[in-house]
Protein backbone atom coordinates (compact mmCIF):
# COMPACT_ATOMS: atom_id res chain seq x y z
CA UNK A 1 0.00 0.00 0.00
CA UNK A 2 1.16 3.21 -0.88
CA UNK A 3 -0.29 6.40 0.12
CA UNK A 4 0.11 9.97 -0.80
CA UNK A 5 0.38 13.27 1.77
CA UNK A 6 0.27 16.30 0.59
CA UNK A 7 2.30 17.28 3.37
CA UNK A 8 1.87 21.53 4.80
CA UNK A 9 -0.47 22.13 1.70
CA UNK A 10 -3.21 24.43 2.93
CA UNK A 11 -6.79 22.71 2.91
CA UNK A 12 -9.28 24.10 0.07
CA UNK A 13 -10.72 27.22 0.86
CA UNK A 14 -14.30 26.29 0.32
CA UNK A 15 -14.20 23.38 2.61
CA UNK A 16 -13.63 23.13 5.93
CA UNK A 17 -14.34 19.47 6.08
CA UNK A 18 -12.23 18.19 4.03
CA UNK A 19 -9.06 16.33 4.81
CA UNK A 20 -6.05 18.12 4.57
CA UNK A 21 -4.62 14.77 4.01
CA UNK A 22 -4.97 13.54 0.11
CA UNK A 23 -4.57 9.57 -0.27
CA UNK A 24 -3.51 7.26 -3.03
CA UNK A 25 -4.30 3.88 -2.04
CA UNK A 26 -3.95 0.81 -3.79
CA UNK A 27 -7.65 -0.64 -3.74
CA UNK A 28 -6.57 -4.54 -4.74
CA UNK A 29 -9.92 -6.21 -5.97
CA UNK A 30 -11.55 -3.17 -6.21
CA UNK A 31 -11.91 -3.29 -10.12
CA UNK A 32 -13.09 -6.45 -10.68
CA UNK A 33 -15.70 -6.01 -7.68
CA UNK A 34 -17.42 -2.83 -9.42
CA UNK A 35 -17.58 -5.00 -12.88
CA UNK A 36 -19.31 -7.60 -10.97
CA UNK A 37 -21.47 -5.22 -8.99
CA UNK A 38 -22.36 -3.95 -12.43
CA UNK A 39 -23.06 -7.17 -13.65
CA UNK A 40 -25.64 -7.76 -10.86
CA UNK A 41 -27.38 -4.62 -11.42
CA UNK A 42 -27.58 -5.01 -15.42
CA UNK A 43 -28.95 -8.68 -15.05
CA UNK A 44 -30.77 -8.76 -11.63
CA UNK A 45 -31.88 -5.18 -11.52
CA UNK A 46 -30.27 -5.96 -8.03
CA UNK A 47 -30.67 -2.79 -5.87
CA UNK A 48 -28.26 -4.23 -2.89
CA UNK A 49 -25.41 -4.09 -5.98
CA UNK A 50 -26.15 -0.19 -6.36
CA UNK A 51 -26.30 0.23 -2.45
CA UNK A 52 -22.66 -1.67 -2.61
CA UNK A 53 -21.77 0.68 -5.30
CA UNK A 54 -22.55 3.89 -3.38
CA UNK A 55 -21.47 3.29 -0.04
CA UNK A 56 -18.18 3.36 -1.65
CA UNK A 57 -18.61 6.05 -3.73
CA UNK A 58 -21.07 8.28 -3.17
CA UNK A 59 -18.90 10.06 -0.22
CA UNK A 60 -15.92 10.37 -2.54
CA UNK A 61 -18.40 11.72 -5.30
CA UNK A 62 -19.51 13.98 -2.93
CA UNK A 63 -15.16 15.20 -2.17
CA UNK A 64 -14.67 15.74 -5.85
CA UNK A 65 -17.81 18.21 -6.19
CA UNK A 66 -17.02 19.98 -2.78
CA UNK A 67 -12.64 20.53 -4.06
CA UNK A 68 -15.15 22.05 -7.12
CA UNK A 69 -16.63 24.50 -4.94
CA UNK A 70 -20.04 23.28 -4.58
CA UNK A 71 -22.07 23.38 -0.92
CA UNK A 72 -22.33 20.15 0.90
CA UNK A 73 -26.32 20.27 -0.33
CA UNK A 74 -25.57 21.10 -4.21
CA UNK A 75 -23.09 18.19 -3.96
CA UNK A 76 -25.69 15.82 -2.93
CA UNK A 77 -28.12 16.76 -5.39
CA UNK A 78 -25.72 15.99 -7.84
CA UNK A 79 -24.45 12.82 -6.56
CA UNK A 80 -27.73 11.93 -6.16
CA UNK A 81 -28.11 12.07 -9.79
CA UNK A 82 -25.40 10.55 -10.50
CA UNK A 83 -26.33 7.45 -8.67
CA UNK A 84 -29.48 7.39 -10.24
CA UNK A 85 -27.76 7.44 -13.97
CA UNK A 86 -25.58 4.53 -13.40
CA UNK A 87 -28.76 2.63 -12.53
CA UNK A 88 -30.23 3.39 -15.47
CA UNK A 89 -26.88 3.38 -18.04
CA UNK A 90 -25.56 0.28 -16.36
CA UNK A 91 -25.80 -1.60 -19.65
CA UNK A 92 -23.82 0.88 -21.10
CA UNK A 93 -20.67 -0.11 -18.87
CA UNK A 94 -18.39 -2.63 -20.33
CA UNK A 95 -15.11 -3.43 -18.06
CA UNK A 96 -13.64 -4.53 -21.40
CA UNK A 97 -13.17 -0.69 -22.31
CA UNK A 98 -11.94 0.33 -18.84
CA UNK A 99 -12.76 0.61 -15.07
CA UNK A 100 -15.91 1.73 -13.52
CA UNK A 101 -14.02 4.29 -11.33
CA UNK A 102 -12.69 6.05 -14.81
CA UNK A 103 -16.95 5.85 -16.26
CA UNK A 104 -18.55 6.84 -13.12
CA UNK A 105 -15.04 9.39 -12.85
CA UNK A 106 -16.69 10.93 -16.28
CA UNK A 107 -20.34 10.98 -15.84
CA UNK A 108 -19.87 13.05 -12.43
CA UNK A 109 -17.58 15.66 -14.52
CA UNK A 110 -19.95 15.68 -17.51
CA UNK A 111 -23.28 15.51 -14.95
CA UNK A 112 -21.39 18.44 -13.14
CA UNK A 113 -20.95 20.55 -15.64
CA UNK A 114 -24.34 20.36 -17.12
CA UNK A 115 -25.46 21.48 -13.70
CA UNK A 116 -23.55 24.50 -14.20
CA UNK A 117 -24.01 25.11 -17.55
CA UNK A 118 -28.18 24.78 -17.19
CA UNK A 119 -27.95 27.18 -13.38
CA UNK A 120 -26.04 29.82 -15.31
CA UNK A 121 -28.58 30.38 -17.65
CA UNK A 122 -30.85 29.96 -15.27
CA UNK A 123 -32.79 26.56 -17.00
CA UNK A 124 -32.62 24.40 -14.58
CA UNK A 125 -34.69 21.97 -16.46
CA UNK A 126 -33.26 22.18 -19.83
CA UNK A 127 -32.05 18.56 -21.16
CA UNK A 128 -28.65 17.38 -20.32
CA UNK A 129 -25.73 17.84 -22.92
CA UNK A 130 -22.92 16.10 -21.73
CA UNK A 131 -24.13 13.84 -19.23
CA UNK A 132 -26.47 12.57 -21.87
CA UNK A 133 -23.55 10.62 -23.78
CA UNK A 134 -21.60 8.09 -21.43
CA UNK A 135 -19.25 7.18 -24.41
CA UNK A 136 -18.35 9.86 -26.79
CA UNK A 137 -15.02 9.14 -27.98
CA UNK A 138 -14.02 7.89 -30.94
CA UNK A 139 -12.54 4.67 -31.65
CA UNK A 140 -9.20 4.21 -33.75
CA UNK A 141 -9.07 1.49 -35.84
CA UNK A 142 -5.60 1.82 -36.76
CA UNK A 143 -4.14 2.56 -33.60
CA UNK A 144 -2.98 -0.52 -31.52
CA UNK A 145 -4.59 0.72 -27.91
CA UNK A 146 -6.19 -2.19 -25.64
CA UNK A 147 -8.76 0.01 -23.58
CA UNK A 148 -8.60 -2.87 -20.39
CA UNK A 149 -4.62 -3.43 -20.99
CA UNK A 150 -4.05 0.12 -20.98
CA UNK A 151 -6.25 1.11 -17.92
CA UNK A 152 -4.67 -1.34 -16.14
CA UNK A 153 -0.80 -0.41 -17.30
CA UNK A 154 -2.10 3.06 -15.52
CA UNK A 155 -2.99 1.72 -12.15
CA UNK A 156 0.52 0.13 -12.44
CA UNK A 157 2.52 2.98 -13.26
CA UNK A 158 0.47 5.45 -11.25
CA UNK A 159 1.70 3.68 -8.25
CA UNK A 160 4.98 3.49 -9.17
CA UNK A 161 5.21 7.55 -9.86
CA UNK A 162 7.32 9.98 -7.22
CA UNK A 163 5.37 11.00 -4.49
CA UNK A 164 5.75 14.19 -5.60
CA UNK A 165 3.88 13.21 -8.61
CA UNK A 166 1.13 11.36 -7.10
CA UNK A 167 0.46 14.74 -5.45
CA UNK A 168 0.34 17.14 -8.04
CA UNK A 169 -2.10 14.71 -10.14
CA UNK A 170 -4.23 14.29 -6.85
CA UNK A 171 -4.38 18.30 -6.93
CA UNK A 172 -5.16 18.11 -10.97
CA UNK A 173 -7.27 15.63 -11.61
CA UNK A 174 -9.16 14.99 -8.41
CA UNK A 175 -9.03 18.41 -6.80
CA UNK A 176 -9.19 20.25 -10.33
CA UNK A 177 -6.92 22.76 -9.83
CA UNK A 178 -5.46 24.42 -12.97
CA UNK A 179 -1.86 24.08 -13.06
CA UNK A 180 -1.80 27.90 -12.08
CA UNK A 181 -3.53 27.59 -8.54
CA UNK A 182 -1.06 24.11 -8.07
CA UNK A 183 1.88 26.52 -8.15
CA UNK A 184 0.26 29.11 -5.45
CA UNK A 185 -0.93 26.31 -3.04
CA UNK A 186 2.83 24.40 -3.37
CA UNK A 187 4.71 27.34 -3.62
CA UNK A 188 6.62 25.94 -6.70
CA UNK A 189 7.43 27.18 -9.58
CA UNK A 190 4.79 27.06 -12.60
CA UNK A 191 7.35 25.90 -14.77
CA UNK A 192 8.15 23.03 -12.19
CA UNK A 193 4.27 22.50 -12.03
CA UNK A 194 4.00 21.74 -15.46
CA UNK A 195 7.03 19.76 -15.75
CA UNK A 196 6.02 17.39 -12.94
CA UNK A 197 2.82 17.39 -14.41
CA UNK A 198 3.58 16.00 -18.32
CA UNK A 199 6.45 13.73 -16.61
CA UNK A 200 3.88 11.65 -14.89
CA UNK A 201 1.44 12.01 -17.70
CA UNK A 202 4.25 10.89 -19.99
CA UNK A 203 4.61 7.46 -17.83
CA UNK A 204 0.96 6.92 -18.02
CA UNK A 205 0.10 7.56 -21.27
CA UNK A 206 -0.30 4.83 -24.51
CA UNK A 207 2.67 5.90 -26.74
CA UNK A 208 1.01 7.74 -29.41
CA UNK A 209 2.57 9.58 -32.40
CA UNK A 210 0.66 12.13 -34.31
CA UNK A 211 -0.14 15.19 -32.50
CA UNK A 212 1.03 18.40 -32.02
CA UNK A 213 0.64 20.57 -29.23
CA UNK A 214 0.82 17.86 -26.69
CA UNK A 215 4.23 16.48 -26.85
CA UNK A 216 5.93 19.74 -27.13
CA UNK B 1 7.73 6.48 -36.73
CA UNK B 2 5.96 9.14 -38.21
CA UNK B 3 5.30 8.39 -42.31
CA UNK B 4 6.70 11.09 -44.42
CA UNK B 5 4.03 13.54 -45.78
CA UNK B 6 1.22 11.95 -42.87
CA UNK B 7 -0.68 15.06 -41.29
CA UNK B 8 0.37 15.98 -37.73
CA UNK B 9 -2.95 16.46 -35.84
CA UNK B 10 -3.22 19.35 -33.76
CA UNK B 11 -4.53 19.90 -30.38
CA UNK B 12 -4.26 22.11 -27.23
CA UNK B 13 -1.86 21.44 -24.79
CA UNK B 14 -1.43 18.64 -22.31
CA UNK B 15 -2.09 20.97 -19.50
CA UNK B 16 -5.84 21.84 -21.24
CA UNK B 17 -6.40 18.26 -21.75
CA UNK B 18 -5.91 17.68 -17.85
CA UNK B 19 -8.56 20.22 -16.91
CA UNK B 20 -11.12 18.85 -19.80
CA UNK B 21 -10.50 15.61 -17.62
CA UNK B 22 -11.36 17.61 -14.38
CA UNK B 23 -13.97 19.33 -15.32
CA UNK B 24 -12.56 22.34 -15.37
CA UNK B 25 -13.02 24.07 -19.00
CA UNK B 26 -16.00 26.30 -19.47
CA UNK B 27 -18.68 24.52 -21.21
CA UNK B 28 -17.96 25.45 -24.89
CA UNK B 29 -14.47 24.42 -24.37
CA UNK B 30 -15.48 21.38 -22.98
CA UNK B 31 -17.88 20.34 -25.80
CA UNK B 32 -15.02 21.48 -28.57
CA UNK B 33 -12.77 18.71 -26.84
CA UNK B 34 -16.14 16.53 -26.70
CA UNK B 35 -16.43 16.79 -30.44
CA UNK B 36 -12.93 16.20 -31.20
CA UNK B 37 -12.31 13.12 -29.35
CA UNK B 38 -15.69 11.77 -31.38
CA UNK B 39 -13.91 12.83 -34.49
CA UNK B 40 -10.35 12.26 -33.40
CA UNK B 41 -9.75 8.78 -32.51
CA UNK B 42 -5.82 9.73 -32.29
CA UNK B 43 -7.19 11.89 -29.38
CA UNK B 44 -9.19 9.05 -27.48
CA UNK B 45 -6.84 7.44 -25.67
CA UNK B 46 -5.24 10.41 -24.37
CA UNK B 47 -8.41 11.74 -22.82
CA UNK B 48 -9.04 7.92 -21.34
CA UNK B 49 -5.98 7.57 -19.66
CA UNK B 50 -6.51 10.65 -17.97
CA UNK B 51 -9.90 9.88 -16.73
CA UNK B 52 -7.93 6.20 -15.90
CA UNK B 53 -6.06 8.54 -13.44
CA UNK B 54 -8.59 10.77 -12.09
CA UNK B 55 -10.83 7.56 -10.99
CA UNK B 56 -7.98 5.80 -9.62
CA UNK B 57 -7.85 8.94 -6.85
CA UNK B 58 -11.49 8.80 -6.87
CA UNK B 59 -11.65 5.17 -5.34
CA UNK B 60 -8.94 6.24 -2.82
CA UNK B 61 -10.21 9.64 -1.81
CA UNK B 62 -11.72 10.67 1.13
CA UNK B 63 -15.09 11.00 1.35
CA UNK B 64 -17.59 13.66 2.91
CA UNK B 65 -20.07 12.45 4.75
CA UNK B 66 -23.72 12.09 3.25
CA UNK B 67 -26.54 13.11 5.11
CA UNK B 68 -29.10 11.02 6.67
CA UNK B 69 -31.40 9.40 4.54
CA UNK B 70 -29.47 9.44 1.32
CA UNK B 71 -29.62 6.47 -0.29
CA UNK B 72 -33.36 6.35 0.64
CA UNK B 73 -33.99 9.23 -1.54
CA UNK B 74 -32.07 7.61 -4.16
CA UNK B 75 -34.22 4.52 -4.10
CA UNK B 76 -37.40 6.57 -4.04
CA UNK B 77 -36.83 8.61 -7.26
CA UNK B 78 -35.60 4.63 -8.84
CA UNK B 79 -39.02 3.48 -7.81
CA UNK B 80 -40.82 6.78 -9.22
CA UNK B 81 -38.53 6.28 -12.77
CA UNK B 82 -40.04 2.52 -12.75
CA UNK B 83 -37.21 1.85 -14.95
CA UNK B 84 -35.20 -1.53 -14.57
CA UNK B 85 -31.13 -0.90 -16.26
CA UNK B 86 -31.71 -3.67 -19.06
CA UNK B 87 -35.04 -1.94 -20.09
CA UNK B 88 -33.18 1.77 -20.31
CA UNK B 89 -30.18 0.63 -22.23
CA UNK B 90 -32.76 0.55 -25.14
CA UNK B 91 -34.48 3.54 -24.72
CA UNK B 92 -31.45 5.64 -23.88
CA UNK B 93 -29.85 3.73 -26.91
CA UNK B 94 -32.60 4.97 -29.50
CA UNK B 95 -32.28 9.08 -27.77
CA UNK B 96 -28.88 8.90 -27.48
CA UNK B 97 -28.49 7.95 -31.80
CA UNK B 98 -28.14 11.67 -33.21
CA UNK B 99 -30.09 12.56 -36.18
CA UNK B 100 -27.73 12.80 -39.52
CA UNK B 101 -27.86 16.26 -39.59
CA UNK B 102 -24.70 15.90 -41.88
CA UNK B 103 -22.16 13.97 -42.86
CA UNK B 104 -19.58 16.18 -41.01
CA UNK B 105 -21.46 16.55 -37.70
CA UNK B 106 -20.09 14.87 -34.72
CA UNK B 107 -22.26 12.93 -32.61
CA UNK B 108 -21.88 15.48 -29.51
CA UNK B 109 -22.96 18.69 -31.76
CA UNK B 110 -25.91 16.07 -33.15
CA UNK B 111 -27.00 15.69 -29.92
CA UNK B 112 -26.67 19.03 -28.90
CA UNK B 113 -29.12 20.13 -31.58
CA UNK B 114 -31.39 17.57 -31.06
CA UNK B 115 -31.12 18.37 -27.45
CA UNK B 116 -31.86 22.41 -27.88
CA UNK B 117 -34.07 21.63 -31.00
CA UNK B 118 -32.09 23.49 -32.95
CA UNK B 119 -32.19 23.09 -36.49
CA UNK B 120 -28.92 23.72 -38.63
CA UNK B 121 -29.54 27.34 -39.51
CA UNK B 122 -26.80 29.25 -41.61
CA UNK B 123 -26.83 33.42 -41.31
CA UNK B 124 -25.13 34.54 -43.78
CA UNK B 125 -22.64 37.45 -42.77
CA UNK B 126 -20.97 38.44 -45.92
CA UNK B 127 -17.69 37.99 -47.71
CA UNK B 128 -18.74 34.18 -48.09
CA UNK B 129 -19.29 33.81 -44.99
CA UNK B 130 -21.70 32.13 -42.88
CA UNK B 131 -22.45 31.73 -39.17
CA UNK B 132 -24.71 29.71 -36.60
CA UNK B 133 -24.23 30.66 -32.90
CA UNK B 134 -25.23 27.42 -30.25
CA UNK B 135 -24.40 29.30 -27.10
CA UNK B 136 -23.18 31.62 -25.26
CA UNK B 137 -22.23 31.75 -21.28
CA UNK B 138 -20.71 35.32 -20.18
CA UNK B 139 -18.71 36.67 -22.68
CA UNK B 140 -17.56 33.20 -24.44
CA UNK B 141 -19.75 32.05 -27.36
CA UNK B 142 -19.89 28.87 -28.78
CA UNK B 143 -20.58 28.67 -32.69
CA UNK B 144 -20.55 27.08 -35.87
CA UNK B 145 -18.44 29.17 -39.06
CA UNK B 146 -18.68 27.77 -42.43
CA UNK B 147 -16.50 29.62 -45.15
CA UNK B 148 -16.27 29.49 -49.18
CA UNK B 149 -13.15 27.67 -50.30
CA UNK B 150 -10.48 29.85 -51.23
CA UNK B 151 -11.45 32.81 -49.02
CA UNK B 152 -8.68 34.53 -47.81
CA UNK B 153 -9.21 35.36 -43.92
CA UNK B 154 -8.85 38.95 -43.10
CA UNK B 155 -5.91 39.87 -40.96
CA UNK B 156 -7.21 39.67 -37.28
CA UNK B 157 -6.15 38.59 -33.69
CA UNK B 158 -8.28 37.58 -30.65
CA UNK B 159 -9.80 38.93 -27.38
CA UNK B 160 -8.58 36.40 -25.30
CA UNK B 161 -8.63 32.68 -26.32
CA UNK B 162 -10.14 30.88 -29.56
CA UNK B 163 -10.69 27.46 -29.94
CA UNK B 164 -11.52 26.32 -33.56
CA UNK B 165 -12.37 22.32 -34.52
CA UNK B 166 -12.00 21.85 -38.08
CA UNK B 167 -15.29 19.84 -38.83
CA UNK B 168 -15.15 19.85 -42.78
CA UNK B 169 -12.66 21.57 -45.78
CA UNK B 170 -9.93 23.04 -43.94
CA UNK B 171 -7.13 26.20 -44.14
CA UNK B 172 -3.70 26.74 -43.61
CA UNK B 173 -2.06 29.08 -41.60
CA UNK B 174 0.94 29.81 -43.02
CA UNK B 175 2.44 26.27 -43.86
CA UNK B 176 0.47 25.18 -40.75
CA UNK B 177 -1.94 22.60 -42.24
CA UNK B 178 -5.50 22.19 -40.53
CA UNK B 179 -7.58 19.76 -41.26
CA UNK B 180 -10.68 17.76 -40.57
CA UNK B 181 -10.19 16.63 -36.62
CA UNK B 182 -7.80 19.38 -36.12
CA UNK B 183 -7.93 21.70 -32.95
CA UNK B 184 -6.53 25.00 -33.78
CA UNK B 185 -5.59 27.33 -30.21
CA UNK B 186 -5.14 31.20 -30.87
CA UNK B 187 -4.96 33.82 -28.02
CA UNK B 188 -4.09 37.52 -28.38
CA UNK B 189 -0.29 36.66 -28.74
CA UNK B 190 -0.94 35.88 -32.25
CA UNK B 191 -2.15 37.85 -35.12
CA UNK B 192 -3.03 35.39 -38.04
CA UNK B 193 -4.69 35.22 -41.69
CA UNK B 194 -6.51 31.59 -42.56
CA UNK B 195 -6.60 30.81 -45.92
CA UNK B 196 -9.41 28.20 -46.90
CA UNK B 197 -8.11 25.52 -49.01
CA UNK B 198 -9.28 25.50 -52.11
CA UNK B 199 -10.26 22.23 -53.16
CA UNK B 200 -14.17 23.00 -53.53
CA UNK B 201 -15.31 21.97 -50.20
CA UNK B 202 -16.37 24.65 -47.64
CA UNK B 203 -14.52 24.77 -44.58
CA UNK B 204 -16.91 24.35 -41.73
CA UNK B 205 -15.78 24.73 -38.32
CA UNK B 206 -17.05 24.68 -34.69
CA UNK B 207 -15.48 27.64 -32.80
CA UNK B 208 -15.02 28.43 -28.90
CA UNK B 209 -14.36 32.42 -28.77
CA UNK B 210 -13.71 34.06 -24.95
CA UNK B 211 -13.91 37.75 -26.77
CA UNK B 212 -14.59 37.55 -30.75
CA UNK B 213 -11.78 38.54 -32.93
CA UNK B 214 -9.89 41.98 -33.51
CA UNK B 215 -9.34 42.95 -37.18
CA UNK B 216 -5.95 44.74 -37.96
CA UNK B 217 -8.56 46.36 -40.90
CA UNK B 218 -10.01 49.62 -39.20
CA UNK B 219 -12.82 49.24 -41.75
CA UNK B 220 -13.39 45.14 -40.89
CA UNK B 221 -13.59 46.59 -37.05
CA UNK B 222 -16.28 48.98 -37.63
CA UNK B 223 -18.28 46.23 -39.57
CA UNK B 224 -17.83 43.33 -36.58
CA UNK B 225 -21.38 44.28 -34.74
CA UNK B 226 -22.79 43.45 -38.50
CA UNK B 227 -20.50 40.63 -39.11
CA UNK B 228 -21.27 39.29 -35.06
CA UNK B 229 -17.76 38.22 -34.49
Amino acid sequence: MYELQSGNLPAPKHSTTLSRRATVKEMPGRTEKDAELMRRIVTNSDKGALQDIALHYAPRLKTFLVFRGEQSQTAEDVVQEVIILIWTKAAQFNPDKGTFSAWVYRITRNKWIDYKRKNDRMQPTSPDILSAMVEDFAQAADVDYDRAEASTAVRKHLAKLPTQQKQILHLSFFEGLSHNQIAKRTGLPLGTVKGRIRAALKKLQPGLKNFRGVDQ
Amino acid sequence: MMNKGEHVYHTVEEEWLSAYSAGGLSFAKHFVLNCQAAINPKLSPRLETMDTIGGVLLESANGETLSDGFMSRVFDKIENLDVKPIEEIATSQAQDTPNLYERWMPAPLANFLNNEHQPLKWKNMGFGVARMPLFQQGKEKLYLLKARPGIKMPLHTHHGQEWTLILHGGYHVGNEEYIRGDLHREDESCTHRPLVDDHGEECITLVASEGGVKFTNPVMNLLKPVLGV
